[in-house]
């Protein structure tokens, strides 16, 4: 599973935020938290909690495509 | 480009009203650059976004004229995918659904988004290799 | 293909449309042989409850013809065999009244929804 962070959901990857260490705990767990880059850098998001990783918007498109995979977005 | 790779994305939200607008054209963008075939069902609002009669305007906070702003417009956002599909050889199938397209008198549209209804989208669901359906709130 | 369309968003649009737009959409997709099912959740729970009533709207002289009737629209659903989930524990913090929901509406715990995610090939948010 991968946990793709888009648009405002990434200030909540910010180090030190309320809820980041909910991602780190799910990146401890196995789950892929990624953040995209783009909304990382507009929103000025320099440091992340640990266990999230800054991509571009196209890993997600290849999330995607990629077999046996379904998209669910909140 | 992932050879033979069919995408299909879901949209809802008008354009100018929320940030999904433009994380779903980032999407396209990158699927014109890996996918074969990109199929856009665009409901709702979203069959605003290629209306004919958008037209920048200036910005008179800033002091701008319209040349000195360049306000984007969705629909030229769109007219730019539709160009990277032809460099790329990707085929975009813009699907603006019908009835909301009358509802709202967004008929009038830039070349290429073409008039279908909830059959086409799932037509293209069952030949795609990945589906994105982004809600609106 | 198994599709699961997930409702969350509850009463929007809904008296300018004079349906649902997505129970609508999904009805059509069924119409057209998909193999959809609905969950719903959040607010959108309300849907079940029978009674709902949205007559009498007017701007000036401009009345709604056709108020949405959005528990008959889920009765339909469920008669042209499509499964309506709700998620129980939204029901009960709404209070829904339980002898006055839609007939067939299958009740699933949020604890079941990942299982129940599990038997679709397209889980679809709206």
């Amino acid at each position: 599973m991968t946990l793709f962070l888009v648009q405002n959901a990434v200030l909540a990857a910010r180090e030190g935020a309320s809820h980041a260490g909910g991602y780190s705990d799910l990146a401890r767990a196995g789950v892929a938290v990624v953040a995209d880059a783009f909304a990382l850098r507009e929103r000025a998001v320099d440091r992340l909690a640990s266990g999230i990783e800054p991509s571009g918007i196209d890993r997600l498109v290849s999330l995607a495509l990629t077999p046996q995979t379904r998209v669910i977005w909140h | 480009m992932t050879i033979g790779k069919n995408l299909t994305v879901a949209i809802m939200d008008p354009p100018y009203e929320s940030a999904t607008t433009a994380t779903a054209l980032r999407i396209i963008d990158a699927a014109l650059r890996q996918a074969q075939v990109v199929t856009v069902f665009a409901y709702e609002g979203a069959v605003s976004m290629t209306m004919k009669a958008q037209q920048p305007h200036a910005n008179p906070v800033k002091g701008t004229t319209v040349e000195q702003e360049e306000h984007p417009t969705t629909k030229d956002w769109i007219a730019g995918l539709f160009a990277l599909a032809r460099q790329t050889g990707a085929k975009l199938d813009w699907i603006n659904c019908g009835l909301c397209v009358d509802e709202r008198g967004a008929g009038e549209t830039i070349d290429g988004p073409r008039r279908g209804s909830p059959k086409d989208f799932f037509e293209a669901v069952k030949l795609s290799d990945g589906v994105i359906v982004i809600p609106t709130h | 293909m198994k599709i699961l369309s997930i409702v969350d968003t509850a009463y929007r649009a809904t008296l300018e449309e004079q349906d649902d737009t997505i129970l609508w959409l999904n009805h059509a997709l069924r119409n057209n042989g998909a193999e959809v099912s609905i969950l719903l959740s959040g607010n959108a729970v309300n849907y079940a409850v029978r009674g709902q009533d949205a007559a009498g709207l007017a701007f000036g002289d401009r009345r709604v013809a056709h108020p949405p009737r959005l528990d008959e629209d889920l009765a339909r659903l469920i008669a042209a065999k499509v499964a309506v989930f709700a998620v129980e524990e939204d029901i009960r913090e709404r209070a829904l009244p339980a002898d006055s929901l839609v007939a067939g509406i299958e009740k699933l715990s949020r604890a079941g929804i990942p299982e129940a995610i599990e038997r679709f090939d397209q889980v679809w948010r709206w």
